[in-house]
């Protein structure tokens, strides 16, 4: 244990870049989170109100949708996130740090989240929405009030699972030059053979996760009332 | 209050037309309490889909206080059904908000202000006798009070027409009767036209002043609760006013008898049936209370040869008698 507490205050690579790494991996899994958020839900009711049973039933539109997000859901992230290096360079300048990791992240993680939500406010009672039908709502008043509503506990644990999975994405693309920890893992840790950095990287990554598994379930807890 | 002019509702389904509603007109009167009954399938719930403008008549108008709901846009439909409120069996309470908020739902649909909308849910909630739980979450209620906060939203806008779609089917015996007493007594303070529409008789005995029997999307019977029962072999008085099943045998013959208590006392009833000799008897009878009075129903059990002296002697006593065959299900219930 003592040898264990010398080595982490000592190694220079941990001192030096793990600080560094951190908080480069909570800016771009914080912005892609953002993104997903204002992106994917949206997008989730969309493809809720499309359906056959939907407020806004729409046949082709519901499958045009279904398709490009199923297309973007069975791309292996890791070739996906290759595959957008033309469209990161268009949008953010550059194919390496932080920022341009948002892209690939951001795209590979709202269809994911857009099918929870879809999923969530999918077991909202027709009941709920006959009801607020009825008392002269209009379309957007439902979707707001009693749909999403309704659904946000649900739509909230969706949330939090999406954001552990940009954690491990983030990771990912740390790999091909996105920095944060997952970069400092594989190539201090892994390519230089240093196991200190990369069980402490894993440890960092570790502790992100619980935390934000811990927050996610406190506050969808909080709100729902059933 | 409520006119159906010729109303038809046909659903196009891959095996044919599905007719639902087959030229309905029903006229429900302001501040009656109207049941609509019928087996399921009957077409109960699409005539109240027609009423709150949830779905379009095929053909035929529908009018709730003097507006044409068959033909109102969509943007006006949404005004339109503030003036209506809803009652449903499954209640349909947003989970997510407190009581005082379901309450106010409607209000703020409506645009009410903020200010308004906490003194009107107050009002509302006492007058359903939950003033004390406006801050609970429907979680948190029975049964029995969740249906009061859904009343007392369907009040909320002050709508001229309470629609009920069966409310309470998914209560027990005591809560159904607090519920119907509820809506009683609203109608008697608020003047509200109240439709009912139930599957369980003691609904319509219990609360409703009118009844429309529908069966095959057709009106097989509707008037005054008192005529309807007190018809003698009609369906609705068979359905409202049951009597045991008969107990296995041999029968002879059947004559089925209706009186009122207003004009024919029970005993008297039974004094005619007994002067007509040792073998007629009473093979199943029934007394309800029925809107201030009590309506009797005798199946007396008589030699086949004495069926037309059995009837006209009861009818002598101001039974209402009629021979039925032997082979029906006369003391089965109908809706």
């Amino acid at each position: 244990m003592g040898d264990l507490w010398i080595e982490l205050t000592t190694n220079r690579v941990i001192q030096q870049k793990l600080p560094e790494a951190t908080v480069e991996t909570l800016q771009m899994v914080g912005l892609s989170a953002l993104v997903v958020l204002v992106v994917g839900l949206p997008l989730g009711l969309l493809l809720r109100s499309l359906a056959s049973d939907g407020l806004t039933p729409n046949r082709t539109a519901s499958a045009v949708l279904g398709f490009v997000v199923n297309t973007l859901r069975a791309l292996p992230f890791i070739i996906l996130a290759v595959a957008v290096i033309p469209v990161t360079r268009a949008i953010v300048g550059t194919s390496l740090g932080w920022e341009a990791a948002v892209v690939p992240l951001s795209l590979g993680t709202i269809p994911f989240f857009a099918r929870l939500v879809e999923t969530a406010v999918r077991d909202v009672a027709p009941g709920k929405v006959e009801a607020a039908r009825v008392m002269g709502s209009t379309t957007p008043k439902i979707l707001g009030a009693v749909l999403v509503r309704e659904a946000l506990p649900a739509i909230v644990s969706g949330f939090t699972v999406t954001v552990i999975a940009l954690i491990g994405y983030s990771a990912m693309v740390g790999a091909i030059g996105a920095g944060g920890l997952g970069f400092l893992a594989i190539t201090y840790g892994f390519q230089r053979f240093d196991p200190t950095v990369l069980y402490t990287s894993v440890v960092v990554i570790v502790v992100l996760v619980t935390v934000v598994q811990l927050v996610g379930d406190a506050v969808a807890r909080r709100l729902d009332h059933r | 209050m409520i006119e159906l002019t010729g109303l038809r509702k046909v659903y196009a389904s891959p095996d044919g037309d599905v007719v639902a509603l087959d030229g309905i007109d029903l006229h429900v009167e302001r501040g009656t309490v109207h049941g609509i009954v019928g087996r399921s399938g009957a077409g109960k719930s699409t005539l109240i889909r027609c009423l709150t403008g949830l779905e379009r008549p095929t053909s035929g108008t529908v009018r709730v206080d003097g507006v044409t709901i068959s033909d109102l846009a969509e943007s006006k439909l949404r005004a339109a059904r503030r003036r209506t409120g809803m009652v449903f069996q499954h209640v349909n309470l947003l989970d997510s908000r407190t009581i005082a908020a379901n309450v106010a739902y409607p209000l703020e649909v409506a645009g009410v202000r903020r200010h308004e909308r906490a003194d009107r849910v107050a009002e509302l909630l006492d007058l359903v006798g939950l003033g004390d739980r406006a801050g609970a979450y429907p979680a948190q209620l029975s049964g029995g009070q969740k249906q009061r906060v859904g009343i007392a939203r369907a009040l909320a806008t002050e709508p001229g027409v309470l629609l009920c779609d069966e409310p309470t089917s998914a209560l027990d015996g005591e809560t159904t009767r607090q519920i119907l007493g509820l809506v009683r007594d609203l109608r008697d303070r608020l003047g509200i036209t109240v439709v009912v529409i139930t599957h369980e008789p003691a609904v319509v005995r219990d609360v409703c002043d009118h009844v429309t029997l529908l069966e095959h999307g057709r009106v097989v019977q509707t008037g005054a609760l008192a005529q309807v029962v007190t018809a003698v072999g009609s369906p609705l008085s068979r359905a409202l006013v049951p009597v045991p099943d008969l107990p296995p045998g041999d029968r002879r013959a059947l004559v089925e008898a209706v009186f009122s208590t207003d004009a024919v006392p029970t005993s008297l009833a039974f004094a005619a049936v007994a002067a007509l000799g040792d073998d007629v008897e009473v093979a199943s009878a029934t007394v309800e209370p029925l809107g201030g009075v009590r309506v009797g129903r005798l199946i007396v059990d008589a030699p086949t040869g004495r069926v037309p002296e059995v009837v006209e002697r009861l009818r002598a006593a101001g039974l209402d008698p009629l021979a039925v065959p032997t082979t029906t299900d006369a003391g089965q219930e109908v809706a």
